[in-house]
């Protein structure tokens, strides 16, 4: 029987090995590749061995300085549990003894690519809030990476009030169907994606007039000597530009199934755990607490088919890859068993202290860089007498224009008795929740026309995310400044509280 | 714990406060960084001068020259509003930090987000002998909140001030 004795210090499993053997086999390829066709062109100058045999030489040799040093990244790292913390030894000549309270561990997140699976093992991360990097990263298989997660949620709860039950008890399973996934992939906005296709389009032409000046000039011609027998009606170019977009779409939603098919979340009081992903299974953990905000969308397509987009966004310090690791949920609106969990259950019922809503101001603000783009063209348009093709820069006016109202309406920030919501968004409607003791920092600036208007700008910073609520009424915004500061001092002593009773 | 009632008639708000000034030397500091920084652009110009072939290259260094004195000199002459904008002011709970001409701006940190707190000279400071006071929170944005042009008896009773306040808030 597997022992799970974490108390002298351990080695990782044999399995874990062969899996950094593989992982550094894979890292060498190239190199022994590399060094394969070197060989083979020298051959000539040494014809002691055949091609064969430099061949299998320079193999071997990839395959030994693999084995060696990944036998150093298994030998020399070794980890235990001693007085609460977890204490990872490593390194061959520059030794090194980390340690970390079990309680400070801000999230675990595994992963398990195919190797990983192919020996049932998984890659465990620890992140501490101190660093912008993870901490440690152990290679456990099941049974040690179950008695270390155990251990370290009985730490948690120890530092925890004694007379609350543990999360356990509690936990609520959720689980999203494939289905669903794709159904609020499809619902999201694809012309982001359009916009990163122009991106690498324009980078290869890019590429292709560094290597010759004509040769951007040949492409047309040949293009045009291709198309020149073809009578194409301006319905194609729309039919073309249709397909492009249901490219693009299918790709996003490939990619966001690859990602989040089979996702389960489970929510206890505590934490929350996440696990998905078609072939490579990641999975997040969450304290409770340092969840920051929590951000639902929904756009046109969304309400119609009932589907939000919900993230829980974590303090910003903790992880190395910050935005892979927040938990995003696309598919059927399930933001309220969200919003129950992080802001307590009669969180719908918390009345209003006060709200401002943004002015023209905002209108302005969105439509900055549209406003000169449209002129410059309309101007250029007109120089050359092209009137007919004005009706292109007063359609993206109109859509413009359309955007600035839309986020003129949108834009508001609600404080209630319990929490805050700062609605955002130009199409879509974005609701961002708060708690008040999550807020570490605000600022209010007065703008040159703040005399005139009487509007000004609020920004509220928590540790994972920054707002800035735009063309407020002073007055307002200058109320909920001092009520934003109010209640970030009561809450936090209200949680100590909580937290010492 | 206390809950007290929320009444906004109660308390100081933050654009009726009195703010304290930074030390008058302070200006003296911002006319040296900023003349300085201008100096340097200034001298960038200068290099034209040993590019051939150019023929209009001494009417690109007037240009540029004469923009970037105009610009020196405007930049200048705004400085001592933006000094008498400048200022801090500490509450019960909350330390604020005012600047800015044309975007004034306030930032309020509250002494339970305070991190870190220390104090330091750059350069030109040091000339004046002037410290600045950095105060570090955990915020997304605005981690950082500089309060500059203060002696170093004021700068040290401030961070001892914001390090007791900070203590009591956590306790």
């Amino acid at each position: 029987m597997k022992t799970t004795d974490f108390s002298r210090p351990r080695r990782m499993s044999k399995s874990a090995f062969v899996v950094f053997f593989v992982k550094d086999l894979c890292s060498y390829a190239g190199f022994i590749f590399l060094a394969v066709i070197f060989n083979l062109n020298a051959v000539e100058r040494s014809p002691l061995l055949t091609i064969f045999e430099r061949t299998l030489l320079v193999a071997a040799g990839g395959i030994i300085v693999a084995a060696a040093t990944s036998f150093v990244r298994y030998y020399f790292r070794k980890y235990y549990v001693e007085n609460g913390s977890l204490i990872f030894i490593h390194g061959l000549f520059h030794k090194e003894t980390t340690s970390i309270p079990l309680e400070k561990i801000h999230t675990l997140r595994t992963r398990r690519d195919f190797i990983y699976r192919l020996m049932d093992m998984r890659s465990v991360s620890f992140d501490t809030l101190a660093m912008k990097s993870a901490e440690i990263e152990l290679i456990l298989d099941d049974t040690d990476w179950n008695a270390l997660l155990s251990l370290v949620e009985a730490q948690e709860q120890k530092s925890e009030d004694k007379e609350r039950e543990t999360g356990k008890a509690d936990a609520d399973k959720l689980a999203f169907s494939n289905m669903n996934l794709i159904k609020g992939a499809f619902c999201q906005n694809h012309l982001q994606g359009m916009v990163v296709l122009f991106g690498i389009l324009a980078a290869i032409l890019d590429r292709i007039t560094a290597v010759n000046d004509n040769a951007l000039d040949f492409l047309i011609n040949y293009a045009d000597a291709c198309t020149r027998g073809l009578s194409v009606p301006a319905i194609m170019y729309i039919a073309a530009l249709i397909a492009l977009y249901m490219v693009i779409m299918l790709l996003w939603i490939g990619k966001a199934f690859l990602r989040y098919a089979n996702m389960e979340v489970r929510l206890d009081r505590e934490q929350l755990a996440f696990e998905s992903g078609l072939i490579t299974r990641k999975s997040s953990r969450f304290p409770y607490g340092k969840i920051c905000t929590v951000y639902v969308k929904r756009n046109f397509l969304e309400k119609l088919t009932g589907c939000s987009t919900i993230r829980m966004i974590q303090a910003e310090n903790a992880t190395d890859e910050q935005k892979g690791t927040d938990v995003r949920i696309y598919g059927t609106d399930r933001s309220g068993t969200f919003l129950d969990w992080w802001l307590g259950k009669d969180y719908a019922s918390s009345g209003t202290v006060l709200s401002a809503q943004s002015g023209y101001g905002l209108a302005v603000h969105v439509m900055r860089f549209d406003i000169p783009v449209i002129l410059a063209a309309a101007a250029v348009l007109a120089y050359f007498g092209l009137y007919v093709w004005l009706a292109a820069p007063a359609t993206y006016l109109a859509f413009s224009l359309a955007k600035g109202l839309m986020a003129v309406r949108r834009s508001r920030i609600t404080l209630k008795d319990d929490y805050l919501e700062i609605n955002t968004g130009r199409f879509a409607d974005t609701v961002n929740y708060i708690k008040y003791s999550n807020i570490e920092v605000v600022r209010l600036v007065s703008t040159p026309f703040s005399a005139s208007s009487g509007r000004v700008r609020l920004s509220i910073s928590t540790n994972g995310t920054f707002f800035t609520a735009r063309s407020l009424k002073a007055e307002d915004a200058g109320e909920i400044y001092e009520y934003l500061l109010y209640r970030c001092e009561q809450n936090m002593h209200a949680d100590k509280g909580q937290n010492r009773f | 714990m206390t809950n007290r009632q929320w009444n906004p008639e109660n308390i100081d708000r933050v654009e009726n406060l009195t703010y304290m000034p930074l030390e008058r030397n302070y200006l003296k500091v911002m006319f040296l960084k900023t003349g300085s920084a201008y100096v340097c652009m200034m001298l960038l110009p200068l290099f034209l001068l040993l590019a051939e072939g150019l023929d209009c290259k001494w009417t690109i260094l007037v240009c540029t020259e004469s923009a970037l004195l105009t610009a020196a000199v405007l930049n200048l002459s705004l400085l001592p509003r933006s000094f008498s904008n400048k200022g801090f002011a500490i509450r019960e709970h909350d330390i604020t930090y005012r600047s800015g001409i044309i975007f004034r701006s306030s930032v309020t940190i509250p002494f339970c987000k305070i991190q870190q707190v220390s104090i330091g000279q750059n350069p030109f400071t040091r000339i004046f002998g002037l410290y600045t006071v950095d105060i570090v929170n955990g915020a997304q944005f605005l981690a950082g909140t500089a309060i500059p042009g203060l002696t170093e008896e004021k700068a040290e009773e401030i961070k001892a001030f914001i390090i007791e306040r900070t203590k009591n808030e956590n306790d």
